[in-house]
């Protein structure tokens, strides 16, 4: 009898040890490189029917020390299709001991602002404890109800550097009829899948998650760490039915949302005829009619329920003459129809350095409208919310990536242009001279290609001529300096070229000791890239980015000076690309010849060490100095 | 029946001429008007408001007293496409009075454009406001107008309608882009008098006021639902003022400045007394006797601190527990506040609700912290006092008018026998007796019964630096020594900040990296770093190999040098301000590498900045095989006016050059 009550007392600790968050029951190994640790979490995602869903969502995080302050703060949106209800919280110090509840009055509720749009419906919940006491405990639950079904929840229990994880769990509870579709990275196994009546369960889980640091061009957060994405195949939203099973499905919902809404009032007809009747080449038809797209529209977001995926229409944008991506990207394809050209509107991710889309698996990844005049071997691509750009040129911004091309029989999946080191070029010619108290005065002339002259294109058309000159004042690493003179010529094309030119002059430039002159002969070109040998590495070395840049330096020198220091020369080709600079002294001339080119790869971690001793020799050779003496 | 209160008012003298009115009629846009592409007053605008309008009078409403009634008129020549920010506006409405929120009415938007030499006028269509509640307290309307082309003139206007008739709102006749004409016009009835703060270095082209009366209508509604509302109309006097500007640049923003705020052309108002009709003039503002009298009953101020808050005993009595002195007391509990409360908002001068909720919450705004730590030092029987002041990104206060609004921020004075300490304990990495150099802008107020002025002047903080070096023959083949930095107090604090966020060996690998040359570093230290009171101290060990090289080039600042200018920019229009006067000195004892010889050496000199207003010295000299040096910069003052910035921009140029001087060793042979 007494061994029995020993058993039940034994089972209710064990029950109120599942809530207990005390510090010592993480153990070290987790501490170690964290800011936070998540002790507990399970998100419970029940799908209803194909536009119903409730997502609750449960989680308790300790605080290791001041830097992980941030993730203790609770906030989560909502909208008219995704209510948010029922937040509850609580706070604990070190022992586990209960501090503080969260009170209804205490939870913030503003309006959620992207920086982006002038309006949309979206709305934020938020609320913090403020505590300052390390280690804490914060625990946070929430639920939302979804009215249509588009997007779902995706797992990641890891959520950032320095963040480790005790235990965390993800469940979908479906009907068994509901074809729902997942997709795992870095996850070890599978589902665990229990089919009991009439309703189906999924199971994910992991446990003692160590944290991890950044690492210099890792590969993107989500892909090195546990990742579960889930989608539906038959969904509803905003009263629209649609398959997203397959691409093919996923294009033709997009396809019934943007469905009649490509008419134009007769005026705009008119204007468009004007313009390109009697122009018998296509392409430059679509550049004319592309430039005067761009010239009487301008970029404004709203985004109000269904609107987030359903354009403004045609005659909206004609008349208000402006639209987010997806209105002006519609409108740009009324536009090329009414002129007999076909064209197509394409959903993409776009940014620098995203991904497109992983095709095995159809989901709405997307954050951005362009369009497409698709042609066998020379499809032509338009960005339809720049005032600036050049027709055919995707850039860092939409380039190198999978897109989903929509057409009357659903959707495609399609790739925008790559940029290679061909591509992406910047070709320097500087001529200067220094006079005999070091001041040096530079002429700079740059052509610029490609993703190079993306930076060139902004400071061209986004800037004044007085932030430009600012802007041209600050940049350049010269210690002090003064940039008497800019010019900009842009030539616009698939590949854009910019060709600038500088006029500089920078007092002491070189420096004199005595008899003896210092001269950096690199002036506008050298590498910042410094890459730690202290920790082993651990993820692959993604590096993002194909260019090829060539500087070409003459400096005319005061006679009379003879070289006593000059710097190697030199010369190096490996698996990452190659760098070359090489210093010459003719008279009172010195020369030096930059070439460096990188391609876009991934390497393996073990090649970490000779990408650092890489850079590390550029780093020096960028900053290698030539020292002259005065003849006796 | 018309039934006048106001039987009589004083008669008012004109101040100045007659007001020439330049109204511009809403609608009344023109083909000329787009005739110009480029505006004489800035040739490279983007924008150019054409006309920027307001007015502003008060009107009986039917809760028994007045409302502010505003008219905003605006006319905008869009130039390029870099303007179109400006075709989307926002209109911040206050609705945290329940039941008197501010409001708008009869707005309008028109885009005008000339489309084959004709005038097109566009009008924004209703569905195309949206009204955003941002929070319980804020709306905002916004709309974007349609049809915006390079070379649009856009105009809006509307009508706001505020119930806070003790208050008009400032107006800033200067902005982000060139304004050609800029108007405000307030009509107020003797009852209110307000006065008027005017700033900026724009001359007014109006500027008068006009007597005259108008006739008022107030509803007061019935208490009960039996009770009839009453109507009352009266004739007031009433003062009509108008100021305007033409021709107005843009402000332009530049670093070092504490804030734009204190250079921009406004104007803003205070109310200083109300006068009822045959009654005396009731004083509205008050000296600052009266105001910090006021404060100090104010239960979102001073209530609480002239209680003596026993439910602070237990905790108090356990702070302050192991030490005895007034002195180790307050640090404790000052030390108590900071270590264990959160601001979460460093821009208020009230209680969120009041002292006993902060200490619960655990957190709350700098008046919350800064009053509870009074109230806590108040309560271990301590002479301590509320500060009021400024900080210098919000700008200047006034010397000569109490005026609250002037005021963010909260801290605390407390007095030892005759020594005064200053205290914050709302910036978690803040001494004790330091305040963050945010503080430093001048005139700030003790809220006490004798409220005195306080200076808190950027030149009572100079940041001291004292940086020693000393390199000896230690192993042959390298350059070995080691290196000790006192920083300066603020320094210490941005240190601290940071190593908040990494760790000591991180901070070190960054030292490693800012060297000139390859090094090793060792023994890694930094003092005081816990030691909030102090500022810390950097050390560590180095050691540079030789190589063997015939000749080696030495800066002998190693990683101390200024490498560019801070002053980047060629012209400067507003004074330069900076945090704080700075003192910094770099010594260097070394031996000459063994088996190599000076060959050359940096000339020594010495510069004086204005005369005795700074210096910059570089004395540097070889003693037998040991190099002595000694660098320092010092500068006696922080504010700069802008004739003073070419003398200002080439001492740091001089200071650059000189630091990136090199010594020179060759091999003996």
């Amino acid at each position: 009898m007494k061994q029995f009550l020993a058993g039940v007392l034994l089972l209710l600790s064990a029950t109120a040890h599942a809530q207990d968050y005390a510090v010592s029951g993480i153990p070290d190994s987790l501490k170690k490189d964290a800011d936070v640790v998540k002790r507990q979490e399970e998100w419970r995602v029940i799908i209803k029917s194909p536009s119903r869903a409730t997502i609750k969502h449960r989680y308790a995080i300790t605080v290791l020390n001041e830097n992980g302050d941030g993730f203790a703060y609770y906030s989560n949106t909502y909208d008219k299709l995704q209510s948010l209800q029922d937040i509850t919280g609580h706070l604990y110090d070190a022992s586990g001991k209960e501090l503080k509840k969260v009170k209804k009055k205490d939870i913030q509720d503003v309006s959620y602002d992207d920086d982006m749009s002038l309006m949309t419906d979206n709305r934020l919940k938020r609320h913090a404890f403020y505590y300052k006491n390390y280690p804490y405990t914060v625990e946070y639950e929430d639920e939302q109800d979804y009215e249509g079904i588009f997007f779902l929840p995706n797992w990641q229990p890891v959520e950032y550097e320095k963040y480790a994880v005790q235990q965390s769990s993800f469940i979908v509870e479906a009907p068994a009829d509901y074809k729902l579709r997942y997709k795992q990275f870095n996850y070890i196994g599978n589902a665990a899948i229990n089919a009991q009546g009439k309703t189906t369960t999924y199971k994910w889980e992991v446990r003692n998650q160590k944290a991890v640091q950044f690492e210099s061009f890792m590969p993107r957060f989500p892909e090195v760490t546990t990742n579960v994405y889930i989608a539906p195949t038959n969904f509803e939203v905003g009263g629209y039915n649609g398959d997203m099973g397959t691409w093919q499905g996923l294009g033709t919902f997009i396809a019934s949302l943007n469905m009649n809404r490509d008419a134009l009032p007769d005026n705009i007809k008119a204007e468009i005829h004007a313009l390109v009747d009697g122009v018998n080449d296509r392409e430059e038809k679509i550049k004319l009619l592309y430039n005067y797209m761009q010239k009487n529209t301008r970029y404004i977001s709203i985004q109000m329920g269904i609107g987030g995926w359903q354009p403004f229409d045609a005659k909206y944008v004609a008349t208000k003459r402006y639209g987010d991506c997806k209105a002006l990207s519609n409108y740009m394809v009324s536009v090329l129809k009414e002129a007999g050209i076909a064209a197509n509107y394409v959903l993409i991710n776009s940014g620098k350095g995203r991904k497109g889309l992983w095709e095995d698996f159809p989901a709405p990844y997307f954050n951005h409208a362009i369009m497409c005049v698709p042609n066998a071997k020379d499809t032509l691509w338009l960005e339809c919310t720049s005032q600036t750009a050049s027709a055919g040129f995707m850039g860092s911004f939409t380039g190198n990536r999978k897109a989903l091309l929509i057409s009357a029989d659903g959707g495609h999946v399609v790739n925008t242009p790559v940029y290679t080191s061909a591509d992406n070029l910047q070709l320097r010619k500087v001529t200067a001279t220094i006079d005999d108290a070091g001041n040096l005065s530079a002429e700079v002339n740059t052509h610029f290609t490609g993703i190079e002259q993306e930076l060139q294109h902004a400071i061209m058309h986004d800037f004044t001529e007085e932030q430009r000159k600012k802007y041209l004042n600050s940049v350049i690493s010269l210690p002090t300096y003064k940039m008497e003179k800019n010019e900009y010529k842009e030539t616009k094309g698939k590949l854009p070229e910019v060709d600038e030119y500088l006029r500089i002059t920078s007092a002491n430039y070189a420096n004199i000791t005595g008899k003896r002159l210092f001269i950096t002969p690199n002036m506008f070109n050298r590498s910042d890239t410094r890459l730690s040998l202290d920790k082993e590495r651990r993820y692959d070395i993604e590096y993002p980015y194909a260019f090829r840049e060539v500087d070409t330096v003459a400096v005319s020198l005061q006679a009379g000076y003879v070289p006593e220091a000059m710097p190697k020369n030199i010369n190096i080709k490996n698996r990452f690309g190659s760098y070359s600079i090489s210093f010459r002294i003719d008279g009172n001339k010195l020369e030096m010849v930059r070439v460096s080119e990188m391609s876009a790869a991934r390497y393996p971690a073990s090649d970490y060490t000779e990408l650092a001793n890489f850079y590390e020799t550029i780093y020096k050779a960028d900053r290698s100095k030539v020292v002259l003496v005065k003849k006796e | 029946m018309r039934k006048s209160i106001i039987p009589f008012l004083l008669l008012f003298v004109v101040v100045s001429g007659i007001a020439q009115k330049n109204k511009v009629k809403y609608g009344d846009v023109k083909a000329e008007d787009f005739k110009k592409t480029v505006y004489e007053i800035d040739s490279n605008a983007n924008a150019v408001v054409l006309y920027n309008y307001g007015t502003a009078r008060h009107e009986g409403n039917s809760k028994g007293f007045f409302n502010v009634v505003y008219r905003f008129h605006k006319r905008v020549r869009l130039l390029n496409k870099n303007s179109f920010d400006l075709a989307t506006a926002y209109i911040h409405l206050d609705v945290s009075n329940n039941g008197m929120e501010e409001k708008i009415e009869k707005l309008e938007a028109t885009t005008y454009n000339m489309e084959n030499g004709k005038l097109v006028a566009t009008k924004i269509d209703k569905s195309s406001v949206f009204k955003d509640k941002v929070s319980k307290d804020e709306v905002v309307y916004k709309f974007t107008m349609p049809n915006i082309k390079e070379g649009s003139i856009i105009e809006y206007q509307y009508t706001l309608s505020s119930p806070y008739e003790r208050y008009l709102k400032s107006w800033y006749f200067q902005g982000n882009d060139p304004v050609l004409w800029s108007e405000y016009d307030i009509t107020v009835p003797a009852i209110f008098n307000f006065v008027m703060l005017k700033q900026g270095y724009h001359p007014y082209t109006i500027d008068t006021v006009v007597t005259g009366s108008e006739l008022y209508s107030i509803i007061i509604p019935g208490e009960s639902v039996n009770e009839r509302n009453e109507n009352y109309s009266f004739t007031s006097n009433t003062y009509h003022s108008t100021w305007a500007m033409k021709d107005i640049p843009a402000l332009k923003k530049e670093s070092y400045t504490t804030t734009l705020g204190n250079y921009i052309s406004k104007i803003e108002f205070q109310i200083s007394s109300l006068r009822y009709p045959e009654q005396a003039a009731r004083p509205m503002m008050r000296t600052w006797n009266q105001l910090a009298g006021d404060l100090l009953k104010n239960t979102y101020f001073g209530a609480d601190l002239g209680a003596k808050n026993g439910w602070l005993n237990d905790d108090m009595v356990k702070v302050t527990q192991a030490v005895t002195t007034d002195y180790d007391k307050a640090k404790k509990v000052y030390e108590f506040v900071r270590d264990n409360f959160t601001c979460t908002d460093h821009s208020a001068i009230y209680l969120t609700e009041n002292i006993k909720k902060a200490y619960q919450a655990k957190s709350g705004n700098v008046a919350d912290i800064n009053l509870l730590l009074t109230a806590m030092l108040k309560n271990r029987g301590l002479d301590a006092a509320p500060v009021l002041l400024s900080t210098r990104e919000h700008g200047k206060t006034y010397d000569l008018y109490p005026l609250l609004g002037k005021f963010n921020y909260v801290v605390c004075r407390l007095t030892i026998d005759t020594t005064s300490y200053l205290l914050d304990a709302s910036q978690n990495k803040n001494g004790f007796g330091k305040l963050p150099e945010e503080c430093y802008n001048g005139s700030a107020r003790i809220i006490a019964t004798e409220p005195k002025l306080l200076n808190l002047l950027p030149e009572s903080i100079t940041e001291n630096k004292l940086t020693s070096v000393f390199i000896a023959n230690e192993s042959k083949g390298n350059i070995s020594g080691s290196f000790n930095s006192k920083l300066g107090y603020y320094e210490s604090t941005d240190l601290r900040e940071r190593l908040a966020k990494t760790t000591n060996e991180e901070f070190f690998k960054d030292i490693k990296k800012s060297y000139p040359f390859e090094v090793e570093i060792d023994k890694g230290e930094i003092t005081e770093l816990k030691n909030l009171d102090e500022p810390a101290a950097i050390k560590y060990a180095f050691k540079t190999p030789l190589n063997d090289e015939d000749i080696v080039y030495f800066n002998p600042l190693l990683t101390e040098a200024y490498k560019t200018n801070p002053f980047k920019s060629a012209q400067r229009f507003y004074p330069v301000e900076m945090p704080y006067p700075v003192n910094e000195t770099y010594l260097l004892t070394m031996d000459v590498p063994e088996g190599y010889k000076v060959d050359e050496l940096p000339k020594s000199v010495r510069v004086n900045y204005n005369e005795d207003e700074g210096k910059f010295e570089y004395i540097i000299k070889n003693n037998n095989g040991v190099i002595q040096m000694r660098c320092s910069i010092v500068l006696n003052k922080a504010t700069f006016q802008p004739d003073e910035y070419d003398n200002l921009r080439d001492f740091f140029a001089f200071v650059v050059k000189k630091q990136s001087e090199q010594i020179v060793f060759k091999k003996i042979k």
